[in-house]
């Protein structure tokens, strides 16, 4: 996810300016752009992941590559293969100090999305583009050349909150009664083989045994 | 002694054989005498293989797909296709290729965004090159004023180049950039080069035609980049955005067949010529069996009606269904090309490749929903049958060799099915050529600097396009292992090398006077190229001689054998060689020609035979010689020639077998004794034969040569 503003020049052309309306945007969408000699003509679209951080984006074969060199730019970028990165270096950490746990992943990935989200939200404050509850639509003429004839944005602010439609409940699935086997054998947890348990997990597990 | 040698060494002076002289080395195109510091660098024969690894630039993309556009008789424009995981953005390398010195130069690249954001695949790629230097044109600041020119409607695009004095792109010293093309004969530069008179010019526009698959099928179908200058493609990339509402834009477009596409399984693009400015058709194969049709496009069609880089006015049509034998390949599939022979002689038609066939189709069966566009189609024969190579049933890709008048055909790779070169035939007939194998040698830079890089096929597919008798050959994979691209001169396999364009070795003329036997002519030449333990033989090469019409080329071409012996050939005052070289073999890899030298006899003393003093005399008026080295088998026909010493006048000639003026005898004991001449060879060495003339003059100084014939 990348923030791109309206009017945004880009990172490696200064003479290439956004003509799309503020927003956060996917980073492959497109996001048009004019030249700053000819301001009134669309003169095409570049991803938005090129606007913010340039060709580097393409240089690379490896999406983790190209995270690791994402946040050598931008240690906080929201960038999908940045954010990958991020999320493998915390799941390396916790690996490292032994406290990897079963629902690490889901903790990892749901922290990342927090923060993506936040910083979303902090961009959007920062710059007063788009703040929660506000609408941005943009309006633009063209003529039959592609020529801009005028552009119209209009903000709608509404008096309250988006509304947030609360998690559907979902019923139980109806479970068959299965009958409970108490074993008749003494068993020590630790005995027991963690087949079921990822292996990586597994090798923690062991680890803090043996701690 | 009288057996003489001539020696050359390709050291010396050359011309192209286009420009024939028989005092120097002369080469065809592909042909080339090459100089370095030690003896072995010295050779001639075709230009070495010439080696890109695409994923170990800077920048490492996988290259396939290669499109070769030629610049000069030196330099061609290597482009290749990215073959990296689908991407909703794809890489497009050049490669700047010099025949001359073999040397692939990584120029950089562009990465294309497309209209449609999703992962693209590509399958079909090519580049074309167009130069507009029509009417004239003057500069003021950045305003360029044509007289007699079209720009506007010659869909010229923003970002190409113009140049200005000249309308030949060789001679441009500085490109300017074109910011705008506001009308026939008006365009807006991005920067000045000052006051230009009227005078010539050439607009220089690159395009790149990709056809892609989707992983949203519906975005698939043929995208159009416009704009494009050589200098984009640098090795920090340039980025081209996709087009929106505007055309003729440095961007790219989406040619699309519908509102919905249905051109989504392409096979790859097909490019004819270009008729005008405003029309090169483009053909696109879809659908791989039950489904197989040809959607056909205008790519240079105004594009109306864009929205988001997406126009339908550059499709033209699509031809009904036809089901092939065999599966349609998706590598680059599809060639527009006229051959001179076959079912398909002189007809400009599109030809593509099943996995068990190679199809045909006359460009004008192209028409809107006709389903039998299929004309007719070679299937796939081994030279020397099926009983000599085992079918490969893979058959994966096809290009038209122009300069050969050929089709190569090169196979899936696949448990290392080699590939073939051949004339189009529609009955049956074996391929012409078979080539390349599977030897497993990597060709990275790490590779060990012993072994010579040839065309391995490691059980995969290569993609090639000739190019004035070169062949360039991308393996199609992903890693830098074996993501390797190789020049490989095809055009000088010694099947074509005696047609226009020859591609040939021919020998200066080589001296030797007064010959009168000639005996053999002895080659040096690589017999591995490469360490002891890594390198290679190189491909075989076969050597003919002439004695006359050397001057003006006229003289007949006859082969030797392998024994390059010359007995039993009329000699002359020279003679010349020339050499023709296979490289349609297992490795390609040519050979390299040093020396040669050739061994005669001339008209003084036979070298069998050693003047003696002791057995001659004066008084006796004798002449006489020890027989000091034995022919191996009977004695030829000698002649005896008697000169005066001092005016150089002929005295006598007389031979062994039919002797009129005089008589010859033949001593074994040391001249002991003397009995009647015989054609014996030497027994010992106290053999000696004399003559004794019936009549000769006295106090004449004579010089007596004893030859053969």
């Amino acid at each position: 996810m990348i923030h791109i503003e309206k009017g945004q020049k880009f990172f490696e052309d200064e003479n290439l300016v956004v003509s799309t309306a503020t927003g956060d945007y996917a980073d492959n969408d497109l996001i048009e752009f004019y030249n700053l000699d000819n301001p009134n003509m669309v003169a095409g679209s570049f991803q938005a992941q090129y606007i913010k951080y340039g060709n580097i984006v393409y240089k690379f074969n490896d999406n983790q590559v190209l995270g690791e060199e994402i946040l050598k730019i931008d240690p906080e970028s929201t960038h999908a293969a940045a954010s990958f990165v991020k999320m493998n270096k915390e799941l390396s950490r916790q690996m490292e100090e032994g406290s990897l746990e079963p629902e690490s992943l889901t903790q990892v990935l749901s922290d990342e999305q927090t923060s993506m989200e936040e910083k979303m939200t902090d961009s959007s404050t920062t710059t007063e583009q788009n703040p929660v509850g506000t609408v941005e639509t943009t309006t633009t003429r063209m003529d039959g050349d592609g020529n801009i004839i005028d552009s119209t944005t209009t903000t709608t602010t509404t008096s309250k909150e988006v509304p947030i439609s609360p998690d559907p409940v979902i019923a139980p699935a109806p479970v068959d009664e299965v009958p409970v086997v108490v074993p008749d054998i003494q068993v020590n947890p630790d005995d027991i083989t963690p087949t079921a348990i990822d292996p990586t997990v597994s090798v923690i597990k062991k680890k803090r045994i043996l701690i | 002694m009288a057996k003489r040698a001539t020696e050359h060494t390709f050291t010396g002076s050359t011309t192209l054989y286009t420009s024939y002289d028989s005092t120097k080395t002369n080469l065809g195109q592909l042909i080339q005498q090459r100089t370095g510091l030690t003896a072995i660098d010295k050779f001639a024969g075709p230009m070495p293989i010439g080696l890109a690894r695409p994923m170990e630039v800077s920048t490492p993309i996988p290259g396939v797909y290669p499109h070769v556009i030629p610049i000069d008789t030196n330099t061609h424009w290597v482009f290749l296709a990215d073959n990296a995981t689908a991407a909703n953005t794809r890489r497009i390398i050049k490669y700047t290729y010099s025949i001359q010195t073999g040397v692939f130069t990584w120029d950089g690249y562009i990465t294309v965004t497309f209209p449609t954001a999703t992962a693209h695949t590509i399958r079909g790629f090519r580049m074309t090159r167009d130069l507009y230097t029509t009417g004239s044109a003057s500069v003021s600041g950045t305003t360029v004023t044509g007289v007699g020119t079209a720009w506007q409607a010659s869909n010229i695009a923003v970002g190409t180049r113009i140049g200005f004095g000249t309308a030949d792109p060789n001679q441009v010293s500085v490109w300017y950039e074109i910011a705008s093309v506001n009308s026939a004969t008006g365009i807006t530069l991005v920067a000045t080069p000052g006051t230009i008179t009227s005078g010539p010019y050439v607009i220089d526009e690159l395009r790149a035609l990709i056809s892609t698959t989707n992983a949203t099928v519906t975005n698939g179908g043929l995208y159009v980049v416009k704009g494009l200058r050589e200098l984009l493609f640098k090795n920090t990339g340039t980025v081209i955005p996709a087009a929106t509402t505007v055309d003729n834009q440095r961007a790219v477009y989406w040619l699309a067949d519908a509102s919905t596409v249905t051109n989504t399984i392409t096979c790859g693009l097909a490019i004819s010529d270009k008729d005008s400015w405003t029309q090169q058709y483009i053909y696109c194969i879809d659908g791989l069996t039950t489904t197989n049709r040809v959607y056909k496009y205008n790519v240079r069609a105004s594009l109306t009606g864009l929205a988001s880089g997406k126009s339908l006015t550059g499709f033209v049509l699509v031809t009904g269904v036809s089901t092939p034998t065999g599966t349609c390949s998706q590598a680059n599939n599809g060639r527009v090309g006229t051959l001179n022979h076959g079912p398909g002689n002189g007809i400009p038609s599109l030809y593509f490749a099943t996995t068990t066939r190679i199809y045909r189709t006359a460009l004008i069966d192209i028409t809107s929903g006709n389903t039998g566009w299929q004309a007719d189609s070679m299937v796939e024969v081994p030279p020397g049958g099926a009983s000599t190579y085992p079918l490969t049933n893979a058959l994966n890709y096809v290009e038209v060799a122009d300069t050969i008048d050929r089709l190569i055909v090169m196979s899936s790779g696949s448990a290392g099915a080699r590939s073939y070169v051949t004339k189009y035939n529609n009955n049956s007939d074996p391929f012409d050529h078979i080539f390349t194998s599977d030897d497993k040698q990597y060709d990275q830079s790490i590779s060990d600097s012993g072994s010579v890089a040839h065309p391995a096929i490691s059980a995969l597919p290569f993609s090639v396009w000739a190019e004035a008798g070169i062949c360039y050959m991308a393996r199609i994979t992903t890693t830098a292992i074996i993501n390797q691209v190789y020049a490989v001169p095809l055009g000088a396999h010694w099947t074509y090398a005696g047609s226009s364009p020859y591609q040939r070795l021919i020998t200066p003329q080589m001296l030797t006077p007064n010959a009168t036997t000639l005996y053999h002519v002895y080659v040096n030449s690589a017999q591995q190229i490469g360490s002891g333990t890594m390198g290679l033989p190189p491909e075989p090469y076969r050597m003919y001689f002439r004695t006359s019409g050397i001057t003006d080329d006229s003289g007949t071409w006859n082969l030797l054998d392998d024994s390059h012996d010359l007995t039993g050939i009329s000699p002359s005052t020279s003679i010349q060689f020339m050499f023709e070289f296979k490289i349609l073999g297992l490795t390609c890899i040519p050979a390299r020609i040093y020396n040669l030298s050739v061994i005669y006899e001339d008209n003084t003393t036979d070298s069998h035979y050693q003047p003696s003093v002791g057995q001659s005399s004066t008084t006796n008026k004798k002449f006489a010689w020890r027989f000091s080295t034995a022919f191996g088998g009977t004695v030829p026909s000698l002649t005896i020639r008697l000169f005066d010493a001092v005016t150089g006048a002929t005295l006598l000639t007389d031979t062994t077998v039919a002797h009129s003026s005089g008589s010859w005898e033949k001593s074994t004991d040391g001249g002991s004794n003397w009995g009647a001449y015989d054609t014996t060879d030497k027994i010992n060495e106290t053999t000696y034969i004399r003559y004794t003339p019936t009549t000769l003059g006295d106090n004449i100084k004579v010089r007596a040569l004893l030859t053969q014939n």
